[in-house]
């Protein structure tokens, strides 16, 4: 299944619980998070917490830097919160690209498809942030 | 026929040297590249020791990319090879050019999202006009193994018949001060697996590969230098940034990888362990270790005791070392190691050993709980 989100300039941190609401909404939970692919597609996940991490590093000093942000600078950020959600513990991809270039988003689905015939993986989650 | 994919070439820019032959004789010295810098106590980092590249000019926002073109350039050279137009590129980075950011954030006018991951494997591509796939993976500190990973899978569908792959993180201040924030650096030194490890130490660098089917590359003349099998994956799903505390997640990475590659756990001669020198992730790898190879220890070596945690980059580099270390069948000693935690119940070699290497995995894992371990194995019969 593939999954279009939107979270522009909001914080990876305030969107993700959106974003995961809505997919469990449209196709509900995976019927074995352990043989469940997880792929997301973004040019931009960990682009807004880095800006807003490297601000508060600016304003707070490094020794008194939010901890708490740091982790959501990771672009593999979102698609760990997705996985925690769902408990998801099969391969789980961050790929970073414009969500337009559908030249690119074909391959990572024929990276998905070879997954899910050598790996076994029931259920394929697709997620385009943008 | 045979369709073994293979590594013809290797580039690697790294804080121990410039170039396979320097990183890798300076690995076997059991030299390591920690050093005190004055600029990240100035600037009041709690942690002032790093990793870092030294003596290599690039525009401090294109840094990233200068190594990546550098470490792609020794690759091609070692592999004597001409590129084909349909070469896929393949690369893997945490951020990509973490000065973007922090200039942004600093008020310049920059489009950082023109300075991730895919600009650095845009920049691969566009250097030799190249009309293949080109995939960025950002998963973060196992993102060099992916990378490689899905080189491999492009080169067995048939796809292209020649892959660039790798990984690339230029030294980050974000990263500096984030995991400094988040407890996990060293004040001192990495020490993996080590009694007395207290942490992660930063580093940065790039390591890139060419990969092609091993008839192409014999018909052509070239050397492999070591086979690349299979990539297993997994996630934790456990926490943003521990591993799950029983090492499940990279005991499944492993399992899987070997799975593919049709390899007995038996037939494994040799890991290079993720081993950041973090009380808790190396705790969770021995686990892993020990429910993988209950008949016995591979040779256990780790690298970031002498190279640092170079983030994206970290696995491409180590995984550098493998191939190496498969086509001189030589395994590195361990910088950093010293003291047998008995917590642990693990040792990692601490001399140059020299013994056959059928079979090697380079293990990665990662903040959001991925791991990937890849599996490698001799070209000689």
């Amino acid at each position: 299944m593939i999954c279009h989100v939107h979270i522009g300039d909001t914080l990876e941190k305030e969107a993700m619980p959106g974003i995961v609401d809505s997919i469990e909404k449209e196709f509900g939970r995976p019927r074995r998070p352990d043989a469940t692919g997880l792929y997301v597609i973004s040019n931009h996940t960990g682009a807004n917490a880095s800006l807003a991490f490297w601000k508060d590093v600016i304003k707070n000093g490094a020794a008194f830097a939010n901890p708490e942000l740091f982790p959501w600078t990771l672009a593999n950020s979102a698609c760990g919160y997705i996985a925690r959600h769902f408990g998801i513990t099969g391969p789980n991809y961050t790929f970073t690209c414009p969500p337009e270039n559908q030249e690119h988003i074909n391959e990572v689905l024929k990276q998905a498809a070879e997954d899910q015939e050598r790996l076994g993986l029931e259920d394929t989650l697709i997620i385009i942030i943008d | 026929m045979n369709n073994s994919i293979v590594i013809t070439g290797i580039g690697v820019v790294s804080p121990l040297g410039i170039g396979m032959d320097m990183l890798w004789n300076n690995l076997l010295a059991g030299k390591t590249s920690l050093k005190h810098f004055a600029d990240l106590e100035a600037a009041g980092y709690r942690n002032t020791h790093a990793c870092r590249v030294q003596d290599f000019e690039a525009p401090p926002v294109h840094r990233g990319t200068y190594m990546a073109l550098d470490a792609t350039k020794q690759a091609i050279a070692q592999s004597r090879i001409q590129l084909p137009e349909n070469t896929g590129v393949f690369l893997g980075s945490t951020l990509g050019e973490s000065m973007a950011y922090e200039m942004a954030a600093e008020g310049a006018a920059i489009d950082p999202g023109q300075y991730n991951t895919f600009s650095i494997a845009k920049a691969i591509a566009g250097a030799y006009r190249l009309t293949g796939p080109v995939q960025a993976l950002s998963t973060a500190c196992t993102a060099g193994n992916y990378a490689v990973g899905m080189a491999m899978h492009a080169l067995q569908r048939g796809d292209i018949s020649v892959a660039i792959a790798g990984g690339a993180e230029p030294f980050s201040r974000i990263a500096m001060v984030g995991f400094s924030r988040s407890r996990a650096m060293a004040s001192d030194a990495c020490k993996p697996f080590d009694a007395q490890r207290s942490g992660m130490i930063l580093g940065e660098g790039a390591a890139i590969f060419i990969l092609e089917r091993m008839n192409d590359a014999v018909q052509r003349g070239a050397t492999p230098l070591a086979k690349v099998y299979a990539l297993g994956l997994s996630c934790d799903a456990y926490h943003p940034t521990s591993p799950h505390p029983d090492g499940r997640g990279l005991s499944r990475a492993m399992m899987a990888a070997l799975q593919q590659a049709g390899i007995s756990k038996d037939e494994v001669d040799w890991v290079n362990i993720h081993g950041s020198g973090t009380k808790v992730s190396d705790t969770a790898e021995a686990l892993a270790l020990k429910s993988v190879f209950t008949t016995g220890m591979p040779v256990l070596s780790g690298s970031k005791g002498a190279i640092g945690h170079a983030l994206g980059a970290a696995s491409a580099l180590e995984l550098a070392i493998c191939a190496q270390g498969i086509a001189t069948q030589t395994i590195p000693p361990t910088a950093g190691f010293t003291v047998q935690d008995t917590a642990i119940g693990l040792g990692c070699t601490t001399a140059v050993v020299q013994k056959k290497i059928r079979i090697a995995i380079n293990n990665a894992s990662a903040f959001g709980g991925l791991n990937a371990s890849l599996v490698l194995g001799s070209c000689l019969s």
